[in-house]
Formats: C-alpha cells, structure tokens, sequence
C-alpha cells in the first residue's frame, strides 16, 4: 500500500468523518443509514485516491460531500416518501445545565427549526448546514456545488431568509 | 423566532457524532491494521501526539528511527548504566581477551568488553587504598576503545542498533569519568568514540529527516502546512536536523 496515499487518507477521514456522518443522519433520519452511507462515502473515497492518486484530489471535502450528497439523493429518488429532517434522539444533547423550562423551551424551538428545515429544497437545507454547522466559506461550498461564490452567497441568503419565513410561518 | 435564535438551534445539530469506536472500527476496515504498530507499540500518549506519523512506518521503517533515537538518548544511558552494573559476575574478573586477535565482531561486542574493563578497574580502585593502576590496563581500555570506535556503523542499521550502542557509550563515558576522577591522571580516551556515535545519531536523523521533507513536498496541501514545510526546511538547512523533525512532527499531529 501506497504510505503517501494512506497518509493522506488518514488524515482527511479523520477530519471529515464525524462531519460527513452528521450530514448523513440529518438528511436520513437513522444512525444506522447514516453508518453505512459513511461507510460508503469513504470507501469511495479511498478507491478514488487509490486510482487518481493524493494530489489529484484538489478539495477532498468537497468531493466527500458532493458523494454523500449524490447517495443521499439516490436513496431518496427510490424511497421518495421517507425524507425528512432528523431530530431523533437530540433531546439528550440539550444542555443539560439548562433549567427545565428552558430546556422545554429550546427543545421546542428545535422542533419548529426542524419542520422548517424539512420544507426547505435539498440544496437550501444543504447550503445552511455547511455554512452554519460546519463553518464552510462559500468559497468551499462554491466547490462543492459547481457555483461560483456570489451564487452561494445569494442562495444562502435566500435559505436563510425562507427559513426564517418557514420558522416563524410566515 | 429572530435569526439569532434560528442559528443557535441549528448550530446544536453540531454536536451529532458517530461513536468513537465506530469511526476507529471504519477506518482498520478500510484501510486495514498498520503493521507496523504490531511491531513499534510506543506508549499511547506518544501516538496520540503524532497520529498519523505511524502511516509512514509501513514503507519507511527507518521513519521510527529518529523518535526511537530521542527516547534512546534520554533513557538509554541510565537504563544501561543501571543494568550493568548489576549484572557484573563476579567471576569475569579472570577474562581477559586482547580485541586484536578476536575475530571480526561488532561495535556491540567491543563496548561490551570496554565497560567490563573499565568496571573491573573501577572495582580495583574502590579497594585499593593507593588509587594507582596499571598502566598497562589503561593502554588496553584505550585499545579496546579505539577498536569499538572503528566499529561503529557511519547509519544504524535499526533503531534498536542505535539504541544499544548509544546506551553503551553513554554508559563507558560514566565509566571513564568515575574512573577518571579516582585517578589523578589517565589517558583514557573517548572522544573519537563519542564522536563517531553522536556522528551516527546525526546521520541517522539527517537522513530521516531528508526523506520525510521530500515526502512532504509532495503530500503538503493547505496553507498552513506549507508554512511549516519551510520552517522544516529551513532548520534543516541550518543542519537543525532534530528542530527540523520536531515541525514535521506538528504537520502530522493535527488536524
């Protein structure tokens, strides 16, 4: 085995993998779907590395997430009655110093966040989690969805806006 | 709900992760066990410093060499100091080989025969009340010296060589001192000894640290470790071979 690939390897999966994850059970709803898309993504992932070799991978974020991204969307053209946004489970991430009634009234919150984000397109949903969850610039997320960063920059006001219109139902 | 709100909420979702295990279970499947830790099972915390440093083992096992020669260094005199002087028999008071007619040993065997000289004169003067010895004995401690000198290797063949012969001649100098001091005047010698042995040692590092720059030439892809690719560099070009090892070290450490 190749030691510059490995490395290489090693380094970007233990940078992307709790990200990639996260993306996968937002966007699936199960820890089990989103384990074995991980799975998938950096298996993928590897073998393209194995092919093209290290340095013709020019953002390697970007193509984990534009793979997950297609798996996701190929999962759900054949099970197009199952998409949702996840939330299950995420009471026991709430902060737990938080006294009772505001833990009620954050989880609530949440809950309106998450029926908002469920109406949104994949890409508007896509767009806020990237930027507000893992930190993106759009610079990054321009490579990831083949626009160039202006178009990210209107398309993530404009997610952030409806999901604002989406929250507060309006 | 004002945006603020509608951020904080999202940025919650954060705190979704896979289990440890998991994620370490993933990676083994993928890309299998790494052989060489099977081999090299340095403490954890050293592991957890430099994580993907491993990685490089697999092809370059002299890669090790330069983390084995730091560690060597700071115990291996101790260790070695420590364990001959209580594994000295008795009975080899009475073994005497002139190291010219012994047939063509290593480095290993000649400073193994110059610590139990210089051990035994040691334990000679720390009976005599007159503290004289032999001049005789000295000339063949030099000789022996001298001999092991020669022998040692321009590059240790492993981390395990270098160890063990710098935790000799770490050892012999201690020797030589605590003999030295008994004594009003010897001519015992080790210079050329530690000479060819810190020689060694830098070889070693130099040239690990040279393959490892050339490796990160190649693999370096974000701004910040380009930076430390140059600070590398340039330690190394100052022949600042451990410092220059030190920011690899960094480069593969984190994320």
């Amino acid at each position: 085995m190749d030691s510059v690939l490995y490395f290489q390897f090693t380094k970007i999966y233990r940078k992307n993998v709790d990200h990639i994850y996260r993306f996968c059970y937002l966007k699936l709803n199960s820890s089990q779907l989103a384990e074995d898309f991980t799975s998938d993504v950096f298996l993928r992932f590897w073998g393209v590395l194995q092919e093209k070799g290290a340095l013709n991978i020019k953002n390697p974020r970007a193509f984990l997430y534009r793979t997950a991204r297609n798996l996701v969307v190929d999962y759900y053209r054949q099970k197009p009655d199952s998409k949702t946004i996840s939330l299950e489970g995420l009471e026991g991430i709430i902060d737990p110093s938080q006294d009772l009634g505001k833990k009620e009234a954050f989880a609530s919150d949440m809950k309106i966040v998450q029926k908002a984000l469920s109406r949104l397109s994949d890409d508007y949903q896509d767009i806020i989690f990237w930027h507000y969850l893992d930190n993106m610039k759009t610079a990054e997320i321009s490579q990831i969805l083949n626009k160039s960063e202006n178009a990210v920059r209107v398309m993530l006001h404009r997610a952030m806006s409806e999901l604002k219109k989406e929250v507060n139902g309006v | 709900m004002e945006e603020a709100d509608i951020i904080k909420a999202i940025k919650i979702l954060g705190e979704i992760k896979p289990s440890r295990k998991w994620v370490g279970d993933l990676e083994t499947r993928i890309l299998g066990k790494k052989p060489m830790e099977r081999f090299f099972d340095f403490p954890a915390r050293i592991r957890e410093f430099v994580p993907s440093f491993d990685v490089f083992t697999q092809r370059f096992p002299a890669l090790v060499f330069a983390r084995v020669v730091v560690i060597a260094l700071i115990v291996a005199g101790a260790f070695w100091g420590l364990a001959n002087i209580s594994n000295i028999s008795k009975d080899e008071s009475t073994v005497i080989v002139n190291p010219y007619k012994e047939k063509d040993n290593g480095a290993d065997y000649y400073l193994t025969m110059a610590e139990k000289e210089l051990e035994k004169v040691k334990t000679e003067l720390s009976f005599a009340q007159e503290k004289t010895i032999d001049r005789q004995k000295i000339q063949q401690i030099n000789a022996t010296i001298k001999t092991a000198s020669q022998k040692i290797p321009k590059t240790a063949k492993n981390p395990q060589e270098a160890a063990l012969i710098v935790g000799k001649v770490v050892s012999i100098n201690q020797k030589v001192k605590e003999v030295s001091a008994a004594l009003s005047d010897t001519e015992l010698d080790t210079e050329d000894l530690t000479h060819k042995t810190t020689q060694m040692v830098e070889d070693g590092i130099k040239s690990t640290v040279s393959e490892l720059l050339i490796l990160f030439e190649k693999v370096s892809t974000n701004d910040a470790q380009k930076v430390l690719l140059e600070e590398a560099k340039a330690n190394f070009n100052a022949g600042l071979y451990q410092e220059s090892l030190e920011v690899i070290l960094k480069m593969t450490g984190g994320n």
